[in-house]
Formats: C-alpha cells, sequence, structure tokens
C-alpha cells in the first residue's frame, strides 16, 4: 500500500537551501518533502513514483518556506472579539480590514457605529489599540466618549495596556466620581473626572464594575482556530505564543485543536516562567517537554524582564530616557530573575528572555555568562526577546555565549518616529533593532512581530528590517539594513534555529515538513522596497493548501 | 462594613514575610491574606500560617497585560470567602501604592495601612545600584509608616545613613526602627477589639519603652472643627488612633481611623454614647487629652 504523491508545480519556488535555491516543483508525500526540483526532474519522478498527481493550482505564484513567526500570542485570536481602534490599519484574523483611524473624531466615528450596530443597550462596548502617541498625545475625555453613549458603559484599552479610556457610565459604575484619593484616577485641572484610568487598580475596578471580561488572556479552541487562520494570512506556518501560562486547562485547548486534521498552523508556546514558582515550573516544564504533536511543540520557556520602551516601562542604561521620562520596571528583583535563569539553565531548558531596554539585555547576558559557567549547556539556543537596544558590545557578548536575538523589526515602522523624538533619542534609536551589527557580530538572528502588539506579516516585518522606514517615512539608521537575502533568512531558517525547529521547517527541502507560503511575486525579484505588497494568498501545512482569508491589498502601509 | 486591608511592600530581604507571619499571629481568624508566591522555593508561602482556603496567590506575569492575573482577581476572590481582614504582600518590586488603590477604589474595602519595609543594612547600597535604585526608592511613596528592619544589624553610620535617604525619599512619613520587623501588633491589626473595651490599656511590655500607649474618654461632645484641627496636628509619633467619638454636630456616634495621617470618619450606629479614643504613639509621652486641650483652644 502506497500513500499517494502530489507534485506542486508553481512558477518559482524559493527553497532557502543553498543546494537548490530555485526550482518549479516539489514533491510531497505524508505531509513532508519528498524532492525538489524542475520540469526535468519531474520525468523522473514519474518513474520513480508513477502515481505521482500534479498540483497544478500554485502554476501562477511563488511558494517559498511557511514564514515562521518566531514571536507572537496566541491572545491575536482573542483580541478581535473587541473593537480595534488603532492608527493603522490591520487585518482581523477573518480578513476584514480594521482601523486606520487618523484623528481622535475617526475614533469616536468608529465607535459610534460599533454602537449603533450592538443590539443590546446594556452590553459594554470594549476596544483595544487606541494609541494617543500618534495624536500628539491629545487627551480623550469621558465626555467625548458620552457622544457616543451615556447609556452603555465604554472602556478602550490603550496599545500600551497602561492606560484606559471609560465614558461617565463606567465611572459612575465604579464609583469614581467624587474623591476616591486615588492618582491613577485622573482629574483635569478643574478637578473633572476625565475617563483616563491609569495602572492596573483603576483600569481593573472599571472593567469589573461593567462585567466585561477579562478574556484578553484566554487561550481556548476558539481563539487557537482564530489565530491559525491570522497565520495563514500572513503565510506563516510555524507559529509561537511567547508567554503562556499552560495550565491544565490551555494545554487540554493547544492538544484539542492541533490534533484536529484541519488545524491550520503549527504552534509553539513558550511557558510563562514567572507564572510559576520555581519547583513548580521546572517540574511542569519537564512534564510539557514530554508531550505534543507535530502541530504543537512544548518545552520554550519565556522570561520577562521588563516592560515596553514606548511605555516607558523598559530598563534603560545611562542616560535613560530621551525626554526625561523615569526609568522602568522590573518585572521581577533582578536577583530573583537570575536565581530563576540559573534553575532553568541547569536544567537544561532554553530560554527566550524578553528584554526591550539595554540595561535589561546587558542584565540578562551577564546572568546567562554566569548561569552557562556554572551549568554548561550545550546548544542552548537562549535568545534575547525585542534585544531592541543592544548596542555592538552587547551582541558582541551574545554571540560569544551562543545566545541569539530575536528583533523587533516591526517597532522601526510602528514607532520610530516616536523612539527618534521621544524615547531613545537620534543616536540610539538609528542603531535600534540593530540587525546588521547582530549579523556582522555573528548573532543568529530572528526578527518578528509580537502580534498582537504590531500586525503578524513576516514579509512585512522583513520590509522593515531591509528599509528601515518610519511611519512618517524617516530612514532609521541606513547602517543597520540588512539585505532581502538576510532578512528572508531571518523569517525562515533563523527564526526555526530559534525554536529548535530548523531540522523541521524553515527550508523547503527533502524529510521537512511540505509547508510553504504562497506568495503572488518572488520577494527576490520585486526588490526590497516591494517586500510589504507581495499579497499572500494563502500557505500549505503538511501538503495542505490552506487559503488566505484577505482579499485585495496586503499592504500594512497605507499610502501617504 | 468595608473591610481593612492593610499592604506590606518592601525589596528582597526587608522582612516582608517575617512581619505578614506577625500580623497574622495577632490577626482575627478570618484574614484573607494575599502573598506574592514567586520566589526562591516558595519561602514566602510556606511560612503563612493561614489556612489555605484564605490565602492567595499573585502570581506573576507580563507587566504590558497582567490584568487577568495579579492583585485584582486575587482580591475578588478574597471577598468571596468573606473575610475580617485582607493582608497584602506586595512583590519584591511591586509598588505598594499602586496596590492600596484597589482598596481605595472598592465600596467593599478600605485601606488600613501601608507599610513598607527597608533594611537598614542595605538600604544604601540599594540605593546606590542602577539597576534596583529607583525600584527601591519607589516603594516608598505613600508608605504610611516605614520599617526601618534590621537595625541591629547595622552599624551605627550606616543607620544614620539610611535614616537620611528615608528623609529624602519620603519626606515626612513615619519611620521606625525594628528588630525582625518587631511592631506592637495593636498597631498592625486593623481590627483589634480588645482596644474598644473599658478597663486598663494591655500592654506588651517589650514594647513598653518605645511606644506609649493612651486612652482618652469623655461623655462631651467634641465639636468636629476641633478633632479635625487635632488630627491635622498630630505630631508625627502618632501612629494609630481610633475609636468613638461624639461629635456636637452629628446626631449620631461616630467610628474614627486615623492611621499615620490619613483618617476616617463613619457613623457608629451600635456604638455607646461617649467618646473613646485609643492611641499609640513611638513616643511615650503622648496623650491625647492634652492634644484636643491644645486645639480646643486654637479652635475657639
Amino acid at each position: 500500500m502506497t500513500t499517494p504523491v502530489t507534485v506542486f508545480r508553481a512558477k518559482t519556488i524559493r527553497t532557502m537551501n543553498h543546494n537548490t535555491p530555485k526550482a518549479t516543483h516539489v514533491a510531497v508525500k505524508e505531509g513532508k518533502v519528498l524532492a525538489v526540483g524542475t520540469a526535468t526532474d519531474l520525468t523522473d519522478w514519474m518513474g520513480f513514483w508513477p502515481d505521482l498527481t500534479v498540483d497544478d493550482r500554485y502554476a501562477d505564484s511563488v511558494l517559498m518556506p511557511g514564514f515562521v513567526e518566531a514571536h507572537g500570542h496566541a491572545m491575536e485570536g482573542g483580541v478581535w472579539r473587541d473593537l480595534f481602534l488603532g492608527f493603522f490599519q490591520r487585518h482581523a484574523p477573518t480578513g476584514e480590514l480594521e482601523g486606520g483611524l487618523k484623528t481622535i473624531d475617526q475614533v469616536l466615528e468608529r465607535l459610534a457605529q460599533a454602537d449603533a450596530e450592538m443590539d443590546d443597550p446594556d452590553t459594554p462596548l470594549i476596544a483595544w489599540g487606541y494609541d494617543p502617541i500618534y495624536y500628539d498625545n491629545q487627551r480623550m475625555t469621558r465626555h467625548q466618549l458620552d457622544s457616543v453613549s451615556t447609556t452603555r458603559p465604554i472602556v478602550i484599552t490603550h496599545a500600551s495596556f497602561h492606560i484606559m479610556n471609560v465614558n461617565s457610565k463606567v465611572l459612575e459604575m465604579a464609583n469614581m466620581f467624587g474623591e476616591t484619593g486615588v492618582e491613577g484616577v485622573l482629574k483635569d485641572a478643574s478637578g473633572d473626572v476625565t475617563g483616563e484610568l491609569q495602572e492596573m487598580a483603576a483600569m481593573f475596578m472599571a472593567m469589573n464594575a461593567t462585567g466585561a471580561g477579562m478574556h484578553l488572556r484566554e487561550t481556548n479552541a476558539d481563539t487557537l482556530r482564530a489565530f491559525a487562520q491570522s497565520s495563514v494570512n500572513a503565510g506563516v506556518t510555524t507559529c509561537t505564543d511567547l508567554h503562556q501560562r499552560m495550565d491544565d486547562d490551555a494545554l487540554a485547548a493547544y492538544e484539542t485543536v492541533t490534533e484536529e486534521p484541519d488545524f491550520q498552523v503549527r504552534i509553539v508556546p513558550a511557558f510563562g516562567s514567572l507564572m510559576w514558582d520555581v519547583p513548580t515550573g521546572l517540574e511542569r516544564i519537564k512534564m510539557l517537554k514530554d508531550r505534543g504533536n507535530d502541530k504543537l511543540h512544548l518545552g520554550l520557556v519565556k522570561v520577562m524582564t521588563d516592560g515596553s520602551i514606548q511605555g516607558f516601562t523598559a530598563r534603560l542604561k545611562w542616560p535613560g530616557y530621551h525626554n526625561g521620562a523615569p526609568n522602568g520596571i522590573w518585572n521581577n528583583p533582578p536577583q530573583q530573575l537570575k536565581d530563576l535563569i540559573k534553575a532553568y539553565n541547569a536544567e537544561g531548558i532554553q530560554m527566550h528572555l524578553h528584554v526591550n531596554g539595554d540595561q535589561a539585555s546587558e542584565f540578562v547576558l551577564d546572568c546567562l555568562e554566569e548561569a552557562l559557567n556554572e551549568h554548561p549547556h550545550a546548544d542552548h539556543r537562549h535568545t534575547l526577546q525585542h534585544c531592541q537596544m543592544a548596542d555592538a558590545a552587547q551582541f558582541r557578548k551574545a554571540a560569544a555565549l551562543g545566545v541569539c536575538a530575536n528583533l523587533f523589526a516591526n517597532h522601526i515602522y510602528y514607532w520610530g518616529d516616536q523612539h527618534y523624538a521621544l524615547t531613545m533619542g537620534p543616536d540610539r534609536a538609528n542603531r535600534m533593532d540593530a540587525c546588521a551589527t547582530a549579523l556582522r557580530e555573528g548573532v543568529k538572528l530572528a526578527i518578528h512581530s509580537d502580534v498582537p502588539v504590531t500586525p503578524l506579516s513576516p514579509l512585512f516585518t522583513a520590509w522593515c528590517a531591509v528599509n528601515r522606514l518610519t511611519a512618517t517615512g524617516r530612514v532609521l539608521g541606513e547602517a543597520e539594513k540588512i539585505s532581502v537575502e538576510d532578512a528572508l533568512y531571518a523569517i525562515t531558517l533563523g527564526a526555526a534555529w530559534q525554536l529548535k525547529l530548523d531540522h523541521l521547517v524553515g527550508s523547503i527541502e527533502v524529510g521537512k515538513f511540505a509547508d510553504f507560503a504562497v506568495l503572488d511575486r518572488d520577494p527576490l525579484e520585486v526588490g526590497g522596497e516591494a517586500l510589504k505588497d507581495i499579497k499572500v494568498l494563502g500557505t500549505v501545512l503538511s501538503g495542505q493548501p490552506q487559503i488566505s482569508a484577505i482579499r485585495g491589498t496586503p499592504s500594512q502601509v497605507e499610502p501617504a | 462594613m468595608s473591610i481593612p486591608v492593610t499592604v506590606i511592600g518592601g525589596f528582597l530581604g526587608s522582612g516582608k514575610t517575617t512581619l505578614v507571619n506577625r500580623i497574622l499571629a495577632a490577626s482575627p481568624a478570618r484574614t484573607a491574606v494575599l502573598v506574592n508566591d514567586f520566589g526562591e522555593i516558595n519561602v514566602d508561602f510556606d511560612l503563612v500560617k493561614a489556612g489555605d482556603d484564605l490565602t492567595f496567590e499573585l502570581s506573576g506575569g507580563c507587566i504590558c497585560c497582567s490584568m487577568a492575573e495579579g492583585v485584582g482577581p486575587a482580591i475578588k476572590s478574597a471577598l468571596k470567602t468573606n473575610p475580617e481582614t485582607i493582608l497584602i504582600e506586595a512583590s519584591g518590586v511591586g509598588e505598594p501604592r499602586r496596590i492600596a488603590e484597589f482598596a481605595l477604589l472598592d465600596p467593599a474595602l478600605r485601606l488600613d495601612m501601608i507599610v513598607t519595609l527597608a533594611n537598614a543594612t542595605a538600604l544604601d547600597r540599594q540605593i546606590r545600584d542602577p539597576l534596583i535604585g529607583d525600584t527601591v526608592a519607589r516603594q516608598f511613596d505613600g508608605a504610611d509608616l516605614i520599617v526601618l528592619n534590621h537595625a541591629d544589624a547595622a552599624r551605627p553610620d550606616a543607620l544614620t545613613k539610611a535614616h537620611d535617604i528615608l528623609r529624602r525619599l519620603a519626606p515626612g512619613r513615619r519611620v521606625i526602627e525594628t528588630v525582625e520587623a518587631d511592631l506592637p501588633l495593636d498597631l498592625l491589626t486593623a481590627t483589634s477589639h480588645a482596644i474598644f473595651a473599658a478597663g486598663p490599656l494591655e500592654d506588651d511590655t517589650d514594647h513598653g519603652s518605645i511606644y506609649g500607649r493612651d486612652r482618652f474618654e469623655s461623655d462631651t461632645p467634641i465639636p468636629v472643627e476641633t478633632l479635625e484641627a487635632m488630627l491635622q496636628a498630630l505630631p508625627q509619633s502618632v501612629l494609630r488612633l481610633k475609636g468613638w467619638v461624639l461629635l456636637s454636630e452629628e446626631p449620631e456616634v461616630m467610628l474614627l481611623q486615623y492611621v499615620a495621617g490619613r483618617w476616617s470618619l463613619v457613623p457608629a450606629p451600635d456604638a455607646p454614647r461617649l467618646t473613646r479614643l485609643v492611641s499609640i504613639a513611638s513616643d511615650p509621652d503622648f496623650t491625647i487629652a492634652e492634644s484636643l486641650k491644645t486645639q480646643a483652644f486654637s479652635a475657639s
């Protein structure tokens, strides 16, 4: 009994395998690549595998290895239950284009439209992705939101996740008028409560009062399926969920969906180590390492250290924030983080370490040096995540320790102007997410979106690393641009390496999973400027074609 | 009646867990305790003596989006157990003031006290450390009481330096030196019923020389103006003042809760018709009567 062989014929196949870099035909059997070649090879293949069928659906398309997003969050599959109020357009998993709201008035119009579409007058209207940094930090007030509704609770979480805007109805429900003595309930100069809520207490109490669930972090089968569709839309066949509590419920959801034959992506959750005490966490990660399947790869560990640069919560070295903001916050006392890093390293567990500011990346490199000296750990592939402010010296040290870097290239476009003007100032902004330095110093590199922080789209991320253009068109650090070839490597094999999956995915070669991204044009022919304009038609996962839900233009970047 | 909340903050090694245990030992049986469970071999969690059903873990998460975890949900779970008091131990990097905001916003809760501990032997070094200096400093924001712990282990110059630092970081705050976070329990427990009983004051003799307790009783109503003037003028040494007050302007007896400069007055319908106040101060000579008399004269 033989299993069938399918040959996908494409206009061009870019394999990322230097032995056969370019091809037109790929033979697939049992979900794996059986052979890669051209029309000439096909004649031979027909002799070897007489029952093969040729699938011509990609005859006018270009195939690449399915992209690997080495830093994303499955939360993307859940956030779209709420209204997106972003300054930039982006696609929901179902393909609708949302956001692109260029003024606060447009934000209010979008809210009014959503309000009108809701049947039950009491259901809270919950929104996310609002970022006042793009509106000259103009502040939204409860009075503006009251123009949308005085009866329906309205809660808007900012893109930073540290601030909310609510209408008067919410303030009433949460007893926030009057003298609360709480700094997080903001008042204007005349003493009027503005509806802007800061920090966890005020935000939690507002959400709680409206009865709206805290479902952002929830992982269930539905959110994972939606996340998988987002991945297909972006040409991604291996995606991470890089901070996951991985309790029994989450594990069950993961196992359920990945065992479904039509689940559309390979997924790699990283266990949130700070959510468990160290002994329990170690026990749990060891249990997880023994589980999983072809589409579920467990065993990665995430360590959070600092916050975000645009939220002014990242930990910076001297001279600190360009605008003089106080230094950011540690997730845990540094000594505790060091103990944890040492404990996980000693058990031979790979860590992905969130380090945004340069004080955090320096500290973690020091911790890893100590940890690796005490407990040598061959092929550890510990990876600095974001690592946006590391300078050449830090990259040299990373290379010397065998530590990888997954840089947040999308930041250059989305917040580059703000980094230049407010957070880092010109010098450090010009070398932020220093892909060229990392490669020059010999650091294994990947680049990422941190979806849903920015949209999932590895080709766009590659475009950012190649062109380094901000939203207003400034080139941020000519010297840190990388080539299209290097950028494509970073979103395929480079990312696969950091997930310890480069033997399974990341290139189209015999024995690897038949995971492809289906594109309308060849990234190596269109030129670096056009990478973001290539349309992703879908993916192939283990030989199974998947179709993008996005119709029309693929571009994240709107015409100026 | 709203449930009193005590928040304990301080950097690693300042003695938070010791203090939490002291408070728990003296607290009512139904004290819910929220502890930060993360750390070395679960030390904090093991030492906490409350029953399992009243202990809630504050698990860590991503600071960017940890709303679904952390203090809010833990308080929500704690409230379901009908606790008499709630004790929250902030994490080593937690800002007690921010945690206390939950108690200020939730009508079911009342903020009793924010206590931040400092390690007398390490404070100077910590404050100068670029990795943690600002984090340690922020923990004193909003503290009602700063406990300079491990005072016995600190050299005299280190102790002086620690006081200087605290004066700079938290001007006007009450600072008390301790060894092993040993504080008078009636200072720490929000619901010490003994305080309302008639009869002589029980003094736990260990602290007798440092702390003074006083009781004041009267059935003559006090003008609210005099009371508020007195509260505003209370010396730094007064840490807690509580009890019933008969006010000239109010038909109902009021319950006064004063902690280190903050106070609340709420009706106490079941209280006897008299003024009965009890104080604890870090000055053995402080008396309520004297303080009231001074204000009565200056108010008139």
